[in-house]
């Protein structure tokens, strides 16, 4: 004979029926529980991961306002020029440690946009053929920073940062 | 016995279970990919300038332990840089620097063919560069170069190495350089056993030290700067400890504030246990490094971004040292040369 009993289940609100033979009840509750607790145990482990995530975005969005605090990007400040009229923007894409290989031919005036893909804080600058320097902000992940190819450009460039001497890019501007 | 339980239940338990095993799945998938990260390299880097050679690094090798390139003829290359000190000096601060201001400890010169940036501050960008600088410096081998081709020209048993290295027995300053970088890119770390664990041989270290890699490139972001199979990636940061000593924001331009007090991120691989560590040689444990690292040192403008305040437990402090220790191959095996007359 089968009955259909409501039996509480530890550690879960509400009820959950179970068909069971009267004479296995006990032992249906029991395995009852046990399948409870691995799933309960299960949802912990998954919870116990979940938080050590957010809290690795909450890290970085504090570092990003402390940034942002010291550092304020010629972007954040509105302060980076209009594009001239004519002139293109090109994306160059940073990652780890390496500026990714590009493809399009930049000219004078064109604005060259370098997104920090990486997980690390960069600080970019570019050599121009006079030996002069131009720093391109410091850059956070997932910064995008600018540099606007001079009216007069004709020649190498190059591309370096700071913090990571490996990074290094050549870029040639010919008019 | 028949138990059944309602469909949205059984989901849920089935959602979870393969939520789990996907994370795990990750986990072990980001496992192997981070220790492919670390894997050795299969040969020696030179530059195409200076192509490496056994006659080179010969000569190269003759060089480094002759104290007459000093001006005094008392000190060589390995005098601070010693075949059983790790190829460093084991001392807080380097031999003669007693009255220098801001004298730093001297670095290893293992690994060194894949450096990107030389010295703490990276004023030199090759080993070639580099040579010339301990040579020249008056606390050092306080020599000068010109005077240095005559000393050497005039012993005649170099003349045969400088003739098997470069085709000809010209002595300049060029090629000493060269011989001097090519000798040191030979200086290659041995396979340690954190090597054979990312070969495959999970014996290799102990469990300890697995833990002590995850937490590396984890909860504790060493493998933010430690990476590469050296286990640094040639940065500059400035990590907050307190000096006088403002190192590459006095080789680059003053605006940019995150060089200030910055020092190059030293390799891991075979460090001295007991130090000395850090770039003035102020800490001599490894526990002392991490404690450092877990509070951020010294909270200022040029205070590396990569510095973020964590806590860990003295059993995970201790699980990083284990790890940290399999870095280290052993001691190079080096017959030293006979000095020519």
């Amino acid at each position: 004979m089968k009955v259909v009993a409501m039996k509480p289940i530890s550690g879960l609100s509400g009820r959950e029926a179970v068909h069971a033979n009267l004479a296995d009840a006990l032992h249906a509750d029991r395995a009852l529980r046990l399948q409870s607790c691995i799933v309960a145990l299960m949802a912990v482990m998954m919870l116990s991961v979940c938080p050590t995530a957010y809290s690795a975005t909450e890290h970085e969005s504090a570092a990003h306002d402390a940034f942002n605090k010291v550092y304020p990007s010629r972007a954040a400040q509105g302060v980076v020029s209009q594009l001239a009229p004519g002139a293109n923007i090109h994306k160059m894409t940073l990652s780890h440690h390496e500026l990714e290989a590009w493809s399009f031919v930049p000219k004078r005036k064109d604005r060259i946009e370098i997104e920090n893909r990486s997980n690390i804080t960069h600080a970019l600058y570019v050599t121009y053929p006079d030996g002069s320097v131009v720093n391109l902000e410091i850059q956070i992940p997932g910064d995008t920073v600018s540099w606007t190819v001079p009216d007069d450009a004709e020649g190498e460039y190059l591309f370096r940062c700071w913090i990571h001497p490996v990074i290094r890019a050549k870029m040639m501007i010919e008019d | 016995m028949e138990m059944r339980t309602r469909p949205a239940f059984r989901f849920m338990g089935l959602l979870l279970a393969l939520s789990m095993l996907t994370a795990a799945g990750v986990g072990r998938a980001g496992d192997a990919a981070s220790k492919d990260a670390y894997r050795r390299p299969d040969g020696i880097l030179s530059p195409s300038y200076n192509p490496l050679t056994a006659e080179k690094a010969t000569l190269g090798k003759t060089l480094f332990f002759d104290a007459r390139l000093s001006r005094d003829g008392k000190m060589s290359c390995s005098t601070c840089h010693a075949p059983d000190k790790r190829w460093s000096d084991g001392r807080l601060r380097p031999l003669g620097s007693e009255h220098v201001p801001n004298a730093r400890r001297t670095p290893t010169v293992l690994n060194s063919a894949w450096l990107t940036a030389l010295m703490w501050d990276g004023r030199a960008g090759s080993l070639e560069a580099q040579a010339v600088l301990p040579i020249t410096t008056p606390h050092e081998m306080n020599f000068d170069i010109p005077a240095l081709i005559t000393r050497l020209q005039a012993i005649n048993g170099y003349q045969p190495l400088f003739m098997q290295a470069f085709g000809d027995a010209t002595i300049n300053q060029k090629r000493v350089t060269q011989a001097l970088a090519s000798f040191q890119r030979t200086l290659v770390s041995q396979t340690a056993p954190f090597d054979r664990w990312v070969s495959g041989d999970e014996n290799a270290i102990s469990e300890s030290a697995k833990r002590g890699f995850a937490l590396f490139g984890g909860k504790a972001r060493c493998a933010t700067c430690h990476s590469s199979w050296r286990f640094t990636d040639d940065s500059f940061h400035d990590i907050g400890l307190r000096t006088e000593d403002i190192g590459r924001g006095a080789k680059v331009p003053a605006e940019v504030t995150l060089m200030q007090y910055a020092f190059k991120t030293p390799s891991l691989r075979d460090l001295p246990i007991n130090g000395p560590y850090m770039h003035d040689g102020s800490m001599l444990s490894l526990e002392e490094v991490i404690k450092h690292y877990e509070k951020g040192g010294i909270d200022r403008k040029s205070r590396s971004l990569e510095m973020k305040t964590f806590e860990l437990t003295d059993e995970e402090r201790q699980t990083l040292v284990d790890f940290i220790k399999t870095l280290d191959g052993g001691p190079l095996k080096m017959e030293y040369p006979r000095m020519p007359e």
